[in-house]
């Protein structure tokens, strides 16, 4: 009873995995014989340079640890968050060359010299990112746990094409899920800041 | 870090305002009742405080209502700043820890507004030390008290002189009982309550800076992980440590009865450690078929409660020209949190601290008190935000299964459950049928109603005293609160209906008392609570959604045989007024146009559409909404899409429209995505339904319908519950809409285009059949 729209918006997520040779970090038990040969722990850490919201960070950590685990834990940022651990929901989403990707399923040494943004690198509290400020604004939230996936990604379409319709936008929002359902404010937010960049009414 | 009651006691000035021995007996009276609060943890010597202004006019407030994106913490600092007429940005409110805020059980249920927001408690406090800073100030002023204004954290007289709190305090240290004749402010005099007031988290959330329970860190902590079993009832035969010793940061894998958990220094090693672990586990029972599984619902054994029963359905039903009789089912439903969810647990010999994203801190603190042999005075439970959680999500479970692992390893703990920790093991909403008969007289009238319900239920919130009702607590080796089969005595006392068992069109008459909201007098409803073999517990909505799918739609079909308009039809079984009002604010708002249903003329094929209408007095009382949805179905594909909601609602006076206005927009979608795909599924063994790609959830790529609200605030009623009425209905709505677009009903949720196809074909088959 899987509704056509469910198996396209996988997909996208999937090749990613597959390329990169990652295994989400969970196998139903019934098949946890295959989990075995799957790639663990066990290698040594390493000295890695990682750029992160314009600092760089010299850790020394498991080049295979996910991208995620090292944002949270060895940097304290909080914007990606721990959703499904599987690239199916977007919590974890951050920046990188431009595209949004999935920190949850990224082992940390396939990142190299690209910086990465996350939700706090777009503004602050003070000076939030007019993305940002339209989400202020729209009261575009409930809980909030979601939105590095919302924000990045409408950012991400919008940085490529401004003049993106409302189903484009849609189309790219396809792998993020919001259960709270502020669907309707969150549109409206994206929607206001595609405008707001049209007129150029954004201080620099 | 927060103050507590003690550093206020110490520095300068403070004027307190507590719960007093008096007041005591009262409120923690009515409170137990009400909201499951035992008066053993409202321990005058310690957590008595609600309140307190400081020498420098910052005002603390203390709540045991806590927002997990629902809004209440800036509508209850709104409340405070209303009462003692300052701004918001003076309100500081310290939510849910049980070292510093008062037992207000659970956060749930639609019951934080009436709570917080009516005679007792917060508001009452605040009035409490409103009414003694204006004395203090008509002394200092030398004016009556009745003369005296109050703006902005200052009390004027009429000479125009004026004094501050701060100056109204001074060094004294005021420390008053709460009273329960304060005069709270009425909504005609609000400044701050009922205006649309951004919520406070906002800049922060939105820059990716706010705090979630996730983001939380503490010195020296550790990571674990749980290896949960493969399905319902298998327990641990051996655990191979020796699979998992080569790992490095590994510190221990903790094996508790059937509790099994790793704890490593990293995340990720300790998800590598989890995956890797090899435990053989004794198989559990097999599961009942999905495929038939309500019929095998309906013949188990089952603990029977009468809501109303009037004794002559049968004789009724039997006289009336015209019976209906339906069958509805309601499938299992997940919460499913975006983020799978997490608890930091910090153990040493002495005592204990969790943070946890509870709904319930104080019960959460007996229990981890119970697990880990300790006096829940040594265990304090701070509340901090998760992912949204819509009810009994997995934060009580990780909450417990991170005591155990702390306690296990002696050092601070992180538990993060992975996607299927979180989607096989919580406690999923509520499966459920309900068979419903009734008849009509030759004019339309219902002249008898019948109903009969069969509700799977296994566990339940934790409480204070109950591990057993959630996964942890059963692998630890406590059973679920036990449900004893019984047939159901007569009803007695006043009606009864927190889960909307009974439809609004029943009078509700238990002797001479009649608590319900409709006329019909020849009624009857017979709930049958059966053993699950899954987890349950409170869903948003919990039941009252399953119920109200099953009643309003039933009540269109009775309104379709008796060819009437469907919001006249209503109308005409109702006596409560509040339900009638919004009933007929819905119409209104949505331009509705009487007629009957299903449409006259329908085409054969494209896309059809129709409207909908569903209304509930929810849980008898607590809150009132009727919906109109507007609705696309596509005849070949059986896609059913909704495009508007009209949504009228009555809560009584709102704290925040804005909020509001938020939680009707995400109840109605969160609504309209259980109506169209949400369903646990499940093989032989086990969940099914696991992770994003099997369970599914309307994503962001789906095109929303627009949703529209309307008010409706009748003069002097109470605050009631708001956030699950909207979403209460929304099933109902939809599924009227079909049948009025197609002629087809659908009886079973999800509404997913294989049974939209289904009931359209028979739809045809009974058309042509009448033909003939
Ligand atoms: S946590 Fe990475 S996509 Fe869900
Ligand atoms: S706002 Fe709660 S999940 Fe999106």
């Amino acid at each position: 009873m899987i509704c056509p729209t469910h198996a396209r918006r996988a997909s996208v997520f999937e090749r990613h995995i597959h390329r990169v040779g990652l295994v989400p970090e969970f196998v139903h038990p019934a098949d946890v014989a295959d989990l075995r040969r799957s790639k663990g722990a066990g290698r040594p850490m390493k000295e890695i340079t990682l750029k992160v919201n314009g600092r760089q960070h010299l850790l020394a950590v498991d080049p295979e640890t996910t991208l995620l685990f090292v944002l949270n834990d060895e940097l304290g940022l909080r914007g990606p968050r721990f959703g499904c651990g599987m690239a199916q929901c977007g919590a974890c989403s951050v920046m990188m060359r431009g595209q949004v990707v999935r920190s949850c399923v990224m082992p940390l040494k396939a990142v190299g010299q690209d910086e990465v943004t996350t939700l706090e690198g777009l503004g602050t509290p003070e000076q939030p990112h007019p993305i940002q400020q339209a989400f202020i604004d729209e009261g575009a939230a409930q809980c909030g746990f979601c939105l590095s996936g919302v924000i990045l990604t409408a950012k991400a379409v919008l940085d490529v094409k401004l003049e993106a319709s409302d189903q484009e936008i849609r189309d790219a929002l396809g792998g993020v899920l919001c259960r709270c359902f502020a669907h309707t404010r969150m549109l409206r937010a994206i929607r206001k800041y595609a405008e707001g960049k049209k007129h150029d009414t954004f201080p620099a | 870090m927060t103050p507590s009651r003690r550093e206020f006691l110490k520095g300068c000035g403070a004027l307190i305002v507590s719960f007093s021995a008096s007041s005591l007996t009262q409120l923690s009276a009515s409170g137990q009742g009400e909201f499951g609060t035992h008066s053993s943890h409202i321990d005058p010597k310690k957590l008595d405080s609600w309140l307190a202004v400081g020498a420098d006019g910052a005002i603390t407030a203390y709540t045991g209502k806590c927002d997990f994106g629902q809004g209440i913490f800036t509508a209850q600092t709104q409340l405070v700043a209303e009462e003692l007429c300052v701004s918001i940005a003076r309100v500081k409110l310290i939510q849910c820890d049980t070292s510093v805020t008062p037992d207000q059980g659970t956060t749930s249920g639609s019951q934080s507004t009436p709570t917080n927001f009516n005679a007792e408690n917060l508001a009452l406090a605040a009035a409490t030390a409103r009414e003694a800073l204006l004395s203090l100030a008509a002394e200092r002023l030398g004016e009556p008290a009745g003369h005296l204004t109050l703006a902005d954290g200052v009390i004027a007289g009429k000479t125009g002189r004026g004094v501050t709190y701060e100056e109204l305090i001074g060094g004294k240290h005021l420390h008053l009982s709460l009273s329960i004749t304060a005069k709270r402010r009425s909504a005609a005099q609000w400044t701050v309550l009922g205006k649309p007031v951004p919520s406070l988290d906002r800049s922060a959330l939105m820059t990716g800076q706010f705090e979630f329970l996730h983001s939380i860190r503490v010195p020296g902590m550790l990571h674990g992980r749980v290896v949960r079993p493969p399905e319902m009832g298998a327990t641990v035969a051996h655990v191979d440590e020796q699979s998992v010793r080569h790992l490095p940061g590994l510190t221990k894998v903790v094996v508790r009865k059937d509790f099994v958990g790793v704890v490593a220094e990293t995340q990720y090693q300790a998800a590598s450690a989890a995956r890797q672990l090899v435990v053989q586990w004794k198989a559990g029972p097999e599961l009942p078929p999905q495929k038939n599984f309500f019929d095998h619902l309906q013949k188990q054994p089952s603990h029977d409660v009468l809501s109303v029963d009037s004794q002559d359905v049968d004789t009724q039903l039997a006289a009336a020209s015209n019976v209906v009789r339906a069958r509805y089912t309601y499938p299992y439903q997940m919460h499913a949190s975006v983020g799978a969810s997490c608890a930091v647990a910090d153990v040493k010999p002495h005592g204990a601290t969790v943070w946890s994203a509870t709904q319930s801190a104080y019960p959460t603190r007996s229990v981890v008190a119970q697990l880990l042999n300790m006096s829940p005075d040594n265990v304090r439970v701070i509340y901090v935000r998760g992912s949204g959680c819509y009810g009994l999500n997995g934060a009580d479970a990780v909450s417990f299964d991170a005591a155990i692992l702390s306690q296990a390893v002696g050092r601070p703990v992180r538990l993060q459950f992975s996607r299927q920790d979180e989607m096989m093991w919580e406690n999923f909403g509520s499966a459920c049928v309900v068979e419903h008969r009734a008849g009509l007289a030759p004019d339309g009238r219902i002249v008898a109603w019948d109903r009969e319900n069969w509700v799977a239920s296994l566990g339940n919130r934790p409480g204070y005293d109950q591990p057993g009702n959630v996964i942890s607590g059963m692998l630890l080796g406590y059973e679920p609160e036990p449900l004893e089969p019984g047939a159901s005595k007569p009803p007695a006392g006043k009606l009864r209906n927190q889960s909307n068992t009974v439809p609004s069109y029943f009078a509700g008459c238990i002797g001479n008392s009649c608590g319900g909201g409709g006329t019909i007098r020849s009624e009857r409803a017979l709930t049958h609570t059966v053993r699950s073999p899954f987890f349950t517990g409170p869903l948003r909505s919990p039941l009252r959604i399953q119920n109200t799918f099953a009643n309003e739609c039933f009540m269109d079909e009775l309104c379709a045989r008796a060819k009437a308009d469907p919001v006249a039809f209503r109308l005409r079984h109702l006596q409560d007024s509040r339900t009638i009002g919004v009933l007929k604010a819905a119409a209104q708002a949505g331009n509705w146009q009487a007629r009957s249903s299903p449409k006259a003329t329908i085409a054969q094929t494209g896309v059809v559409s129709g409207r909908g209408i569903a209304c509930v007095a929810y849980e008898g009382e607590n809150g009132y909404a009727a919906v109109i949805a507007d609705v696309d179905v596509n005849l070949q594909t059986g896609v059913v899409h909704p495009r508007r909601f009209v949504v009228a609602l009555d809560c009584g006076p709102i704290s925040n429209p804005d909020g509001l206005r938020n939680q009707i927009e995400g109840g109605i979608l969160q609504g309209m995505s259980r109506s169209l795909v949400e369903e646990v599924t499940w093989d032989n063994r086990h969940v099914t339904s696991i992770d994003w790609k099997t369970y599914n959830s309307l994503h962001l790529d789906y095109e929303m319908p627009t949703v529209e609200s309307v008010f409706v605030t009748p003069a002097d009623v109470p605050a009631t519950g708001a956030g699950e009425t909207a979403i209460t209905v929304t099933p109902a709505a939809i599924g009227n809409a079909i049948f009025d677009a197609t002629g087809a009903r659908l009886r079973d949720l999800p509404f997913t285009p294989e049974r939209v196809q289904a009931a359209l074909l028979e739809s045809a088959r009974r058309v042509e059949k009448a033909k003939i």
